[in-house]
């Protein structure tokens, strides 16, 4: 009796409730506190739906707001980006206007971050957009897919 | 060698001592250890008197009565434990098909959190993946500058090719 409870227990206990995390800075943006913000835009897909794109994971961030409420996000993919194996990135006026990262694979995923501050070029569209992806297409081929 | 004990121990009494344990017995005065003298007593051949006659009656009406309950309290005590045998089974079960069903789903998700809003609908969740993309990526005619911009620097790195002029 008392091993089978400890059975139930056992399982219990391994399984949980578990968020996709990428082990980058920019996990702290998705542990839902933009979920019900009414200036975001936030996104996650898994699985099936992301099969003809040859990805596993999906996830991005759109934030409306001022210079102060992008300051979070820029300070955090700047952080990655020092561990990213690739990048291409544009600033304007200091701040970062772009960047595109890929990082070493996990397990046989590549990984790529990308982001773009557009008010910093329009000031009228101000926002911000960040997009995670993990999968085993590489960069040519999300380019032809997302065209 | 336990019978002669037994014979011994039964002797010891005297007539009188087995009537006033009756009577104690009777009043519930008696003690396990002093009934079960008396039981013993009451199976022996020492037990020759009619008077005791109602206390055999008794006590085996009684003892009777109590192996019954103790049969009932075994059996279920045996059927409380097939129950919770059988709870904690079923639990189980029901906790391993949760865990699956739950895993399936962590598998395959497809959401949006659209200004506040959950938004589940596969499509609407697509055409904002789909938008976000298209967000990160720089505008054409951006593009199309800074492809101009580095072909421009490009072709000045290149070298500068000598003409000899022999004339």
């Amino acid at each position: 009796m008392k091993r089978l409870l400890l059975s139930i227990l056992l399982l219990s206990t391994i399984f949980q409730y578990t968020v996709a995390q990428s082990g980058l800075q920019i996990d702290r943006l998705f542990d839902g506190h933009y979920k019900k913000q009414k200036n975001a835009i936030e996104v996650l897909v898994k699985g099936k739906k992301l099969e003809p794109y040859k990805l596993s994971l999906f996830r991005s961030l759109t934030v409306k707001g001022t210079e102060k409420d992008f300051e979070e996000l820029e300070k955090l993919v700047l952080k990655d980006a020092t561990s990213a194996i690739d990048k291409e990135t544009g600033m304007i006026g200091g701040k970062l206007y772009y960047g595109f990262y890929r990082f070493p694979n996990k397990k046989t995923n590549y990984r790529y971050l990308f982001y773009r501050n557009a008010s910093l070029q329009n000031p009228a569209s101000n926002e911000v957009t960040l997009v995670y992806m993990e999968g085993i297409s590489t960069l040519d081929e999300l380019k032809k897919l997302f065209k | 060698m336990k019978k002669d004990f037994k014979h011994r121990f039964l002797k010891g009494k005297a007539k009188t001592e087995w009537i006033e344990l009756t009577r104690r017995y009777f009043e519930g005065e008696t003690n396990e250890e002093e009934e079960k003298q008396l039981r013993i007593f009451l199976n022996s051949p020492l037990r020759k008197k009619s008077e005791f006659e109602e206390l055999r009656a008794v006590m085996s009406f009684l003892s009777e009565g109590k192996s019954w309950y103790a049969k009932k309290e075994v059996a279920s005590r045996s059927l409380y434990r097939k129950a919770w045998t059988a709870a904690a089974i079923v639990l189980l079960c029901l906790c391993s098909g949760a865990t699956g069903y739950l895993v399936h789903q962590q598998r395959n998700i497809c959401v949006a959190y659209i200004y506040g809003e959950k938004c589940t609908d596969a499509h609407t969740v697509m055409q904002r993946m789909q938008s976000a993309l298209k967000g990160t990526q720089l505008p054409e005619e951006e593009a199309t500058v800074e492809n101009q911009l580095n072909e421009i620097f490009r072709t000045l790195d290149e070298p500068v090719a000598t003409i000899n002029d022999s004339h």
